[in-house]
């Protein structure tokens, strides 16, 4: 049985995980609204994200509810977007002092657990509507938001070989949104998504720390008890087709560092038989300081600062990201991928092979250096329908052959190249 | 015989375990039941120190050595990997240098004391040739290039140099190409013959780590140290800000700012030195805090976002409190932080204001130490400047009006500098 993380159906469309956590001074409690994932939906949940933590019809201004906040000894109660694979993700985060640490003694799990209640029970509204003032505002924030990607140039340049390599699939949809749609919202829209986001997106709740499980139930059942009726669980996410030929991709802008983007599909995705042997091999590969990536590109060659393989296991997607100089593109392609043959065929010391699995197994019994790390651990495990369970993961990564994993990379296919470098380049 | 000696801090329900080695190195533990074991061995060496003096010798490196130093530290004789053999003992490893110091970490859940042994091996064995000073300076010259085009950084260096007419804080601590052209691995053993002394070093750890066993592993791998000879050599600094405006075009979709105010008020004790770091929180909490009526205003008029930080940074040498965001109209933020600092001049602070303040602060500062990579990072970078980190949870609702309006006091509106990184045109 798995004792470490323990989750439970309270509802037709709400499941509530405990993680007992006695190492943190927080709580954190995190609820996921998960939905499919396309360019309106993210750019509707990119808004709402901006407008359900910033007010409510107990607090209808910003100023009291932030001081009511700080009066919880700076709680914090925040909402963003992510994704998992095909699954757009809304997530109300919040992150508390736990009550011991008061020194006056207070219940400030039971007064953040009102604030959420209060978020999503009891929206500000006006005729109906999310305030259009409000709108307006949180309009151009979320819009901000979206297209502020594109001042960290390295993460601009992962997102964008997302979006060449998945053009006709929702995983190209970024989970900030679209500028363009989420100028375009009206009040009415928002506040449509909101209440059809509480009818049909099922809710994970992860709680991490100390509590009454009884009194949390309680609580988030008294935010949903009576809102959610049909909920409509998001498909599994596509692996999708490997073109025919290798795309390549070069765009242009005012950088001094080239970001270069390779990007392959494997049919293993995170549930799959072979999924173990994927992970410890991407890891070999691209994940680690002991990697082959990282000990021959950059060390060897010292062709680059930063330079890893991201493997996105609900897609089947590898993406490998290197910061490098443009002149020396080529180079650095060719090493990346004459490592990746030497993964396929199986030109593996048992020493690299050792040093990925302890490395994976490290950072698996490491999940619970902060509380959000073990929420967002978990997430994409309860998705896909696998046991949440650290120590039985460790076991299944440990039994991993060297032929194993140089067989898991075979099944790789390289789809699109893309770079983005200097304009004169 | 080195032995821990322990202080208990009630209102944080921690223990701090202090032991002065033989060898000269101070070790601080904060023992845990059980979970992660953290530890950070740190030299105080940064970026700022590019000219000292020894034995009354004035000397200077280039710009950036301290840094380089940190990645060939990485290196070992026998040609083994540092990562690989921590990765062999089940451990994360990593390291950064900062303006004032340099640190080597790792974390791990099994073999912590095999660990440690291996974190405070490859420091205290440096192995630097012509060649791996020449392979390191493509890696680093990456990753300066990687910091030129981040907005954030360049936003950083913009401010101080704003601020700083002398102070070497405001050198960028991976240097120039140009600069990190000029190291040798002759300079590298000189730099870390001065500075990577244990006594001007410290062991920081947090975890379930056995005592008897810390101490073991000490006494197996370090040498009793010689006296520490070498001093920083601080300019001296004009109560006065050098220039008052920084932009710089960048590819970005949003202006983005950093007003900055410089602090004249240093020193004073480790003390009087707490008590003002707190009592600067709490103030700014009060005025500008998202909490304040300063953001609350702004951001209902959509000028300020989310994406908006206030914080006061300090070292022993120079403080200053920073605002930083993104905005189209980011100039309006200046002149509201400028407009607020005379109205908190001006009027008195209410009960409720101070009481809410003190709490929100408190409950950050114990935030603050949540997970052991937090307390060992707070624990390093305060024991650099004296300064006992678990006090300021104590300290925080100790304080008085008066200190508030004292610190207030010292907020001055001439000592403001505005630094922007602005779109390219077309962007």
């Amino acid at each position: 049985m798995n004792e470490f993380f323990i989750r439970e159906r309270i509802h037709e469309s709400l499941a509530l995980s405990v993680v007992h956590n006695t190492l943190h001074k927080t709580n954190y409690l995190t609820l996921f609204f998960c939905m499919p994932l396309s360019a309106d939906a993210a750019s509707e949940a990119a808004l709402l994200a901006h407008l359900i933590t910033n007010s409510s019809e107990d607090y209808p201004e910003m100023h009291a509810l932030r001081r009511a906040l700080a009066s919880l000894y700076s709680a914090s109660i925040s909402a963003s977007t992510s994704a998992i694979g095909d699954t757009l993700i809304l997530t109300v985060h919040a992150e508390f002092l736990k009550d011991r640490y008061a020194p006056k003694g207070a219940d400030i799990l039971h007064g953040v657990l009102n604030f959420i209640r209060s978020f999503l029970r009891s929206p500000r509204l006006e005729n109906g509507t999310f305030s259009p003032a409000l709108v307006a505002l949180e309009k151009k924030n979320a819009a901000d938001d979206a297209r502020a990607v594109f001042d960290n140039k390295g993460r601009y340049a992962r997102r964008r070989h997302i979006e060449f390599m998945y053009k006709s699939d929702s995983f190209s949809a970024s989970p900030l949104g679209k500028a363009e749609i989420i100028e375009s919202l009206t009040p009415e829209r928002a506040t449509e998504a909101f209440y059809k986001m509480l009818s049909h997106a099922p809710v994970e709740a992860i709680f991490v720390g100390e509590a009454d499980k009884q009194q949390l139930k309680n609580a988030l059942l008294s935010c949903f008890d009576s809102l959610q009726k049909e909920p409509i669980i998001p498909a599994a996410s596509k692996v999708g087709e490997v073109p025919a030929d290798i795309q390549n991709v070069v765009e242009k802008t005012d950088v001094k560092q080239a970001h270069l983007c390779l990007g392959f599909r494997t049919p293993i995705v995170r549930g799959h038989a072979d999924h173990p042997a994927f992970t410890v091999a991407s890891m070999l590969y691209g994940s680690g300081l002991t990697s082959k990536l990282f000990v021959n590109v950059r060390e060897r060659l010292s062709l680059c600062y930063s330079i890893a393989g991201i493997y996105t296991a609900q897609k089947g997607f590898l993406q490998v990201y290197a910061g490098i100089d443009a002149e020396k593109r080529d180079v650095a392609q060719e090493e990346i991928l004459r490592q990746l043959k030497k993964m396929q065929t199986l030109d593996i010391s048992d020493e690299e092979l050792s040093h990925a699995k302890s490395e994976l197994t490290g950072s698996f019994r490491t999940l619970a250096a902060t509380p959000s790390s073990i929420a967002a651990w978990a997430l994409p495990r309860v998705l896909a329908g696998v046991d949440a369970d650290p120590e039985k993961e460790i076991s299944s990564l440990l039994a991993v052959t060297k032929e194993e994993a140089g067989e898991a990379f075979c099944t790789l296919r390289p789809d699109t190249f893309y770079c983005l470098q200097k304009e004169e380049a | 015989m080195s032995k821990f000696t322990q202080t208990f801090y009630p209102v944080m329900g921690e223990k701090l375990l202090v032991a002065e080695h033989e060898s000269g190195l101070k070790v601080l533990f904060v023992p845990r039941d059980a979970g992660e074991a953290f530890a950070l061995f740190g030299v105080k060496y940064g970026a700022l120190d590019n000219t000292f003096t020894v034995d009354g010798k004035q000397i200077t490196v280039p710009d950036g050595i301290a840094h380089f130093l940190e990645h060939k530290l990485f290196d070992n004789e026998d040609g083994e990997d540092t990562f690989a053999r921590f990765a062999a003992l089940g451990a994360e490893a990593n390291a950064f240098t900062s303006n004032e110091m340099t640190a080597y970490l790792f974390s791990a859940t099994e073999n912590i004391h095999e660990n440690l042994e291996t974190l405070l091996n490859y420091v205290t064995h440096p192995y630097f040739t012509p060649e791996t000073v020449a392979k390191e300076q493509g890696i680093i010259g990456q990753e300066i290039r990687m910091y030129e085009d981040d907005p954030s950084t360049r936003l950083e260096f913009g401010l101080l140099e704003c601020l700083y007419h002398n102070h070497p804080i405001k050198i960028d601590i991976a240097g120039t190409v140009e600069s990190i052209a000029e190291i040798t691995d002759k300079t590298l053993y000189d730099c870390y013959n001065t500075f990577y002394n244990l006594h001007n070093m410290v062991l920081v750890l947090c975890g379930p780590f056995e005592e008897d066993r810390i101490l073991s592993v000490c006494d197996k791998v370090l040498q009793k140290a010689p006296p520490f000879l070498a001093k920083r050599t601080t300019p001296e600094e004009p109560n006065t800000v050098c220039k008052p405006r920084f932009e710089k075009n960048l590819p970005v979709m949003m202006p983005h700012f950093a007003v900055g105010m410089k602090e004249t008020e240093l020193g004073g004790g480790s003390d009087a030195f707490l008590r003002r770091v707190a009592a600067q929180n709490v103030a700014l909490f009060c005025y500008f805090s998202r909490a304040s009526k300063f953001f609350a205003n702004l951001y209902e008029k959509g000028v300020l976002s989310e994406v908006f930080s206030t914080a006061y940074q300090y070292l022993d040498s120079c403080a200053y409190t920073v605002w930083r965001g993104e905005s189209e109209r980011a100039q309006e933020v200046a002149a509201a932080i400028r407009e607020t600092i005379k109205l908190a001049k001006e009027t008195e602070l209410s009960d409720e204001d101070f009481e809410l303040a003190k709490r929100a602060v408190y409950g950050e500062v114990v935030q603050s130490f949540n997970s052991p990579w937090d307390v060992c990072w707070q624990w390093l970078a305060n024991h650099f400047l004296d300064l006992d980190p678990f006090r300021l949870a104590e300290v925080v609702p100790t304080l008085t009006k008066d200190e508030i309006y004292d610190r207030i006091s010292h907020w001055d509106v001439r000592l403001i500098c505005e630094s922007y990184i602005l779109p390219t045109k077309g962007e």
